[in-house]
């Protein structure tokens, strides 16, 4: 087959959706080829299993919010001894089929999300019903600790998301209700939350390496990455725009927010190589030039205002001109990478 | 990056055509692929981080151009000329970007799309202010978008542009004083517009991939006429609501689903299969008992996989919690109302999962759905 023509052959050229696409929109392929080529490259034979757990996923959220509407409607017809029973035999229904199903299948590990999110509406519930007074951060951190058990042994990647969320909310509840910081350790917080987050980054790419299937999923990475990043980001920009308040816990979660900012970098450049990870990475560096760079023209130029917008917007194209050059470069590397 | 890539090459993959008869390899063809291949499509995060600097750096050269007296805003025609002068820029500047991934053509890009957005922003400004009312800026976001839509080959401003221009139509039915009276009438006859248009775009074989933004432009819309669909029952300006009832778009939107079922599955004609007319069961109780974000964000998620674009298997995803987070604060509607509604469509799918099972469905091929 004659393939050489300038710097490609065929051989380079990657078989996906957008190749197909395009030679049918152009005539050079029948319908029928187009689905055959399709099928071949992303095979439809689990139509039945995915639709499957499509209803699960969906039909699942959509009955637990039914019921967490519910009980926020605060019903008075019920007394507090059926919606708190109530919720109880949900929960244990929940744990029993759970464990029946197993934790190896879906069904079994939704079951047990499901009793996560119903200890969660048994909580407000009873705060509802006996107007407790407790502060908020401690219905979080019972929701956390009951659920922390179940969660270790379920090896499934949402009941961890699930579960990382309600000990975020937590932590910032308990810092803002109970802990009272002071002025000067007011930002300790985001040192807490990287390290809460980060930990779990780790622990996510570690035991991803040594080969735990269920912690593969693409989507646990884009979302601990992003939580990671913009926690790393809040201190970062909140010492540039504003030294003159830059207090000892800004410092550290400022310094601890770059030291992941460059952990990061390595990992998703050298170690790990995903681009959607590394550019938003690089997103993020880029913001942090660019508060910089602003802060830098404001304090140079004061009052000009005029020469402010002008270099702002050069700076602009010249930091995001510079990182899409970049990225660009490793992606074309890989890609030569990949199919030479 | 490599998840987004198969194991077969473009050299593969003709050989599988051919070997089956589908194809006759010819040198054509394979230069064909070899030219597109030159010409491919910027990434999706690098089309993103350039989005994101042209909107910030036009924002700035736009502050600049107004401080230096270089533009006035209260001077239409100014407004009109300088944004049609730096639409002609942009234009140049990516003619002359060429095809390739040089730095030169990075630097190009970005500074075109910069252009862009200011020429753009300056254009909408001028002619909105001309008309002095909201439905101008849909008229100036419907003439700068027909007209750049071929010449400026960027996909990413063709979305933007595209999706402006429905969402300013959207608001406008939703909230302009002069289709008062008229507005739930109007808005449901847009959901159908929206829907056909997106239909035939993303379902349609023969549609080209310069498209591809306009169809998910339809799409983002279609989530966002949902979104407030879900937030209000009423609409209008200042005292003067009118009740939108979403009767009319769960029907739209269970019919839609129905024909994506049988698009998704071969044909309509597959409807008849006993496995399709339980799915059409479903979704005509979907239809009667749901909401319409439910509805939505399920047939988002088939399209997705039956076009193989995660894209949007991704956005129906996401739909689904921002459309129960909006739904609940939902004031026209009690909490009681909306927790039926929800219960009720879990069911609905639980159930059909159980039948799914039942009938051994989900084990693998669903042949009678794949024929």
């Amino acid at each position: 087959m004659d393939t050489k023509q300038q710097s490609y052959t065929l051989e380079q050229i990657p078989a996906n959706r957008r190749l197909i696409e395009v030679l049918y929109a152009n005539g050079k392929i029948t319908s029928e080829a187009k689905k055959y080529a399709l099928n071949l490259l992303y095979p439809h034979k689990q139509w039945g299993l995915w639709v499957s757990r499509l209803m699960l996923i969906i039909g699942t959220t959509l009955m637990l919010s039914g019921i967490i509407y519910f009980f926020a409607f605060n019903w008075s017809k019920i007394t507090p001894v059926i919606k708190l029973s109530s919720i109880q035999i949900a929960i244990f229904a929940c744990l029993i089929a759970a464990y029946l199903y197993s934790l190896q299948r879906l069904s079994g590990q939704v079951l047990l999300l499901c009793a996560s999110v119903l200890v969660g509406v048994f909580m407000a519930v009873f705060g509802q019903i006996y107007q407790t007074g407790a502060d908020a951060y401690q219905l979080f951190m019972m929701w956390s600790l009951f659920t922390l058990g179940w969660t270790i042994i379920s090896n499934f990647s949402a009941q961890w998301i699930f579960w990382l969320v309600i000990t975020n909310t937590f932590l910032v509840l308990w810092w803002d209700q109970a802990a009272l910081p002071s002025r000067e350790m007011k930002s300790m917080i985001f040192t807490y939350m990287m390290l809460v987050n980060g930990i779990a980054l780790a622990l996510r790419e570690y035991f991803a390496l040594k080969g735990y299937e269920w912690l593969q999923e693409q989507w646990t990475r884009v979302l601990l990455i992003f939580a990671s990043l913009l926690i790393m980001l809040i201190p970062i920009i909140m010492i540039i725009s504003e030294p003159s308040r830059g207090t000892e816990s800004r410092l550290i979660s400022s310094l601890l927010g770059l030291a992941g900012h460059i952990a990061a970098y390595i990992v998703y450049r050298h170690k790990l190589l995903d681009m959607w990870a590394l550019a938003t990475t690089i997103l993020s560096a880029c913001i942090i030039l660019e508060v910089a760079a602003f802060k830098v023209i404001i304090e140079v130029f004061d009052n000009e205002e005029l020469v402010i917008f002008f270099l702002t917007g050069v700076m602009t194209l010249a930091i995001f001109t510079s990182a899409i050059i970049y990225l660009r470069k490793i992606a074309t590397h890989i890609e030569v990478a990949d199919h030479v | 990056m490599s998840n987004y890539m198969s194991q077969y090459n473009a050299a593969n993959l003709i050989d599988k055509l051919a070997d089956n008869d589908l194809i006759e390899p010819n040198r054509e063809l394979n230069a064909f692929i070899i030219n597109q291949q030159q010409a491919k499509e910027i990434p999706l995060y690098i089309r993103v981080l350039i989005g994101i600097g042209a909107f910030i750096a036009s924002l700035c050269f736009i502050a600049f151009l107004a401080e230096a007296k270089i533009i006035r805003f209260d001077k239409e025609a100014g407004l009109i000329v300088w944004g049609l002068i730096f639409v002609v820029m942009a234009i140049a500047l990516q003619k002359q970007a060429g095809e390739d991934s040089s730095i030169k053509h990075s630097i190009f890009i970005q500074i075109s799309f910069t252009a862009m957005a200011i020429g753009k922003g300056l254009f909408i400004s001028g002619v909105t202010q001309i008309f002095d009312s909201s439905w101008g800026l849909s008229l100036a976001t419907l003439i700068i978008t027909g007209l750049t839509y071929h010449l400026y080959r960027m996909s990413i401003d063709r979305f933007l542009s595209s999706f402006v221009f429905i969402f300013s139509l959207l608001v406008n039915i939703l909230w302009a004083e002069e289709v008062s009276g008229t507005r739930a009438l109007l808005f449901n006859g847009f959901f159908l517009f929206q829907m056909l248009c997106a239909a035939v775009l993303l379902t349609h074989g023969k549609i080209k991939s310069d498209y591809i933004p306009l169809s998910y432009a339809f799409v983002f819309s279609l989530c966002a006429s949902i979104l407030f669909l879900a937030s209000h029952t009423e609409f209008g300006y200042w005292n003067n609501d009118e009740l939108i009832h979403p009767a009319f778009v769960n029907i739209i939107l269970a019919g839609g689903l129905i024909a994506l079922i049988g698009w998704a599955s071969g044909g309509l004609q597959n409807l008849k299969n006993e496995a399709l007319i339980l799915a059409s069961l479903g979704t005509v109780l979907l239809g009667i008992f749901s909401a319409p974000g439910i509805i939505l964000a399920i047939g988002l998620m088939i399209l997705g996989y039956a076009k193989h674009e995660s894209l949007l298997i991704i956005l129906g995803g996401l739909l689904t919690p921002v459309f129960l987070f909006i739904f609940y604060y939902n004031l026209d509607i009690s909490l009681m109302y909306k927790s039926g509604i929800l219960f009720v469509s879990g069911l609905v799918l639980l159930a059909g999962r159980v039948y799914l099972h039942y009938k051994n469905w989900d084990k693998g091929a669903l042949s009678c759905v794949q024929k």
